[in-house]
């Protein structure tokens, strides 16, 4: 969830902000009434973004602009105003800054914040070595390291070296081997490798780190569009399922199998039933990455639910873009080209519309929905607290693949 | 046209079969009670307007939908100037439904001496109109001299944008349809009926009536 520190002397205002921006419900915010407090704040905590009026009881927003810039927070700043053209010269000097007069319209003001977050999120560096390359480093070196992974200053996951050998890693979906593979292939994402000193954590990972690797490497590989459709033009009904996979740059989130790749009646491999490494596509993939994989762009990962876009799209070929929405039509995230927005504000729409339709006609609740046109299908799968709206070519078979989705998205079995 | 239906209605897990014209007519139905074609004409008539929206995002027309429900669903197609609409049950074979829908569609077709086309020149049923189609076309647009300012159009727009959000945009499309003009050839006398549809869409009545007064004071100030 993004934090954005809110200041505004004017009461009512303050309040109308905070509770418009935590209602969207991908927004922390902490306000402050004056500069003595916006200042205070900073020193518990760095915003991932600074909302301030200008004329302010103990000061102007420019005090707050300076001291942002004295602390060294590089972070997006909205400066809302009634008196732009008094401070105009000043504010035209500083980076990051958007100035949003009054008044304004709510919308306005939260298309803003979210393209301004997102685009932090993107500018933000990613480190020079990826979660692989560190992992292989300190296992070369025997060196027990602890490797935080961040995107966009979010939170990925953590994983625990010791003495070369991987022993523990966790990620918001879950621990363990899981939370290995999701993390070690990311790929565009800022790692931050410190010497392990104090108490060791816990251990939930055992095996070599080669090993690990490779498997992570695997599953990345299969989670590819590529060898996913391959896996759809020669079906083998007994082969087994592939396991969890994260395609790198993705954030982490536990695994539905692909629908077209895993029939319903094949038999699910153990944990440990593993298939045996392809070293060679293995350790390509672990050094150049794949080049496949989609990347997912995280709108508000807090609310995500578990359920990968980018293996939705590998899986099901007439998809190419997909994107989750709360049950308000405001877009979680997305995957592919397409105006998330727009689209998923219109499912949303017209989703009501056919929960009445399917009253009328007593057909129970709803499990999704497809409209095709000439030349594009859209997708509308509904769950309980969330819409997935995806868009592809058209089809001949539409309502068919509204049902593999409406399965890999966990709403039908 | 019944036998046209045929293979349909007796594909296994299909309920019923109902074909509308684009009057929202039923032309044919095999239908058991208690459904009655009046019941799915008013089905299809919300479902049709929903959809088009969503069309709207790829600017082109609805040629099929289907709704899938956890008792059963719905599956539509256009055949040439036609709606062929079946309700079926939950376990039905998608695979086997669509094919005996394409042989409902070549039968259509075939007894109305043309080829199926899913871009139709007219459908009321989703309120568009011919008008619609060739007024898009630029270099045959005719500017009526009453037409509302493009410049008011687009403040409407942002008026509604802020109420309805970002659906505003192809929902005030479709009702620009529904009327049978567009942003460019929108009449004054037209203005107030489209403010009534567009309002209609926000789904929060206090919603419904700000957006209302807003517009109503746009409206005095610019002397619409």
């Amino acid at each position: 969830m993004d934090h954005i520190l809110l200041l505004e002397d004017d009461t009512q205002l303050r309040g109308a902000f905070v509770r418009f921006l935590q209602d969207r419900g991908q927004f922390e915010v902490t306000p402050a009434s004056s500069l003595k407090e916006a200042l205070q704040a900073l020193d518990t905590f760095t915003p991932q973004l600074v909302i301030t009026d200008l004329e302010l009881p103990d000061g102007t927003g420019l005090d707050l602009i300076s001291e942002l810039a004295a602390r060294h927070i590089t972070v997006p700043i909205v400066v809302v105003t009634a008196y732009y053209g008094r401070f105009q010269a000043r504010l035209a000097e500083t980076p990051n800054l958007d100035v949003l007069s009054k008044p304004f319209d709510a919308p306005q003001l939260l298309q803003l914040l979210r393209r301004r977050l997102e685009r932090a999120a993107e500018d933000a560096p990613n480190s020079a070595f990826s979660v692989a390359d560190y992992l292989q480093l300190a296992g070369m070196a025997r060196r027990s390291v602890s490797l935080d992974v961040k995107q966009g200053g979010r939170t990925l996951g953590q994983i625990t070296v010791v003495d070369g050998v991987p022993t523990f890693a966790s990620d918001p979906d879950g621990e363990g081997e899981p939370a290995f593979r999701r993390l070690a292939m990311l790929q565009r994402c800022q790692v931050t490798c410190q010497p392990l000193v104090g108490e060791l954590p816990r251990q939930n990972l055992s095996g070599s780190l080669e090993h690990m690797l490779i498997d992570a490497a695997r599953e990345s590989d299969e989670a590819s569009r590529s060898v996913i459709k391959a896996a759809r033009i020669i079906p083998t009904p007994n082969a087994a399922a592939p396991t969890a996979s994260a395609p790198q740059g993705s954030p982490p989130a536990p695994v539905t199998p692909p629908a077209a790749a895993a029939p319903a009646s094949s038999p699910q491999p153990s944990r440990n039933q593993r298939p045996p490494p392809r070293p060679a596509s293995a350790l390509a993939t672990i050094t150049q990455g794949n080049s496949h994989a989609l990347q997912e762009k995280p709108m508000n990962a807090s609310k995500a639910s578990h359920v990968n876009l980018n293996q939705i799209i590998s899986s099901e070929g007439s998809i190419d873009a997909l994107a989750r929405a709360d049950r308000q039509g405001g877009v979680l995230d997305c995957v592919g080209q397409m105006d998330a927005e727009t689209a998923c504000a219109v499912a949303m729409m017209a989703a009501r519309e056919v929960s009445e339709a399917a009253a009328e006609l007593g057909l129970g609740r709803p499990i999704g929905f497809q409209v095709s046109t000439n030349t594009a299908a859209f997708y509308v799968v509904h769950r309980a607290d969330e819409l997935f709206v995806g868009r592809g070519r058209a089809n001949k078979n539409p309502i068919a693949i509204l049902r593999k989705v409406a399965k890999s998205c966990g709403v039908v079995p | 046209m019944n036998e046209a239906l045929a293979t349909l209605s007796r594909t296994d897990g299909v309920i019923g079969v109902v074909v509308f014209d684009d009057s929202g007519k039923c032309v044919a139905n095999d239908l058991p009670p208690p459904y009655e074609p009046i019941l799915m004409a008013e089905v299809l008539r919300r479902l049709s307007a929903a959809f088009d929206v969503i069309s709207s995002l790829d600017a082109t027309e609805v040629t099929s939908f289907g709704v899938d429900c956890e008792e059963g669903s719905i599956v539509v197609r256009r055949v040439d100037h036609h709606w062929v609409l079946a309700l079926t049950h939950s376990e039905v074979n998608m695979s086997l439904l669509n094919v005996a829908m394409n042989v409902v569609v070549l039968n259509l077709s075939r007894t109305s001496g043309t080829q199926p086309i899913g871009r139709q020149s007219s459908d009321s049923l989703t309120g568009r109109s011919s008008q619609v189609m060739q007024s898009t076309q630029s270099d045959q647009l005719e500017i009526p001299p009453d037409a509302v300012d493009r410049s008011a159009v687009q403040h409407l727009l942002t008026i509604y944008t802020e109420y309805l959000g970002p659906a505003a945009k192809p929902v005030l499309k479709q009702q620009l349809a529904a009327l049978g003009v567009t942003s460019r050839t929108l009449r004054k006398g037209q203005l107030s009926d489209l403010i009534a549809r567009l309002s209609a869409k926000i789904p929060v009545p206090q919603r419904q009536r700000e957006f209302t007064e807003a517009v109503q004071t746009f409206r005095q100030r610019v002397m619409i």
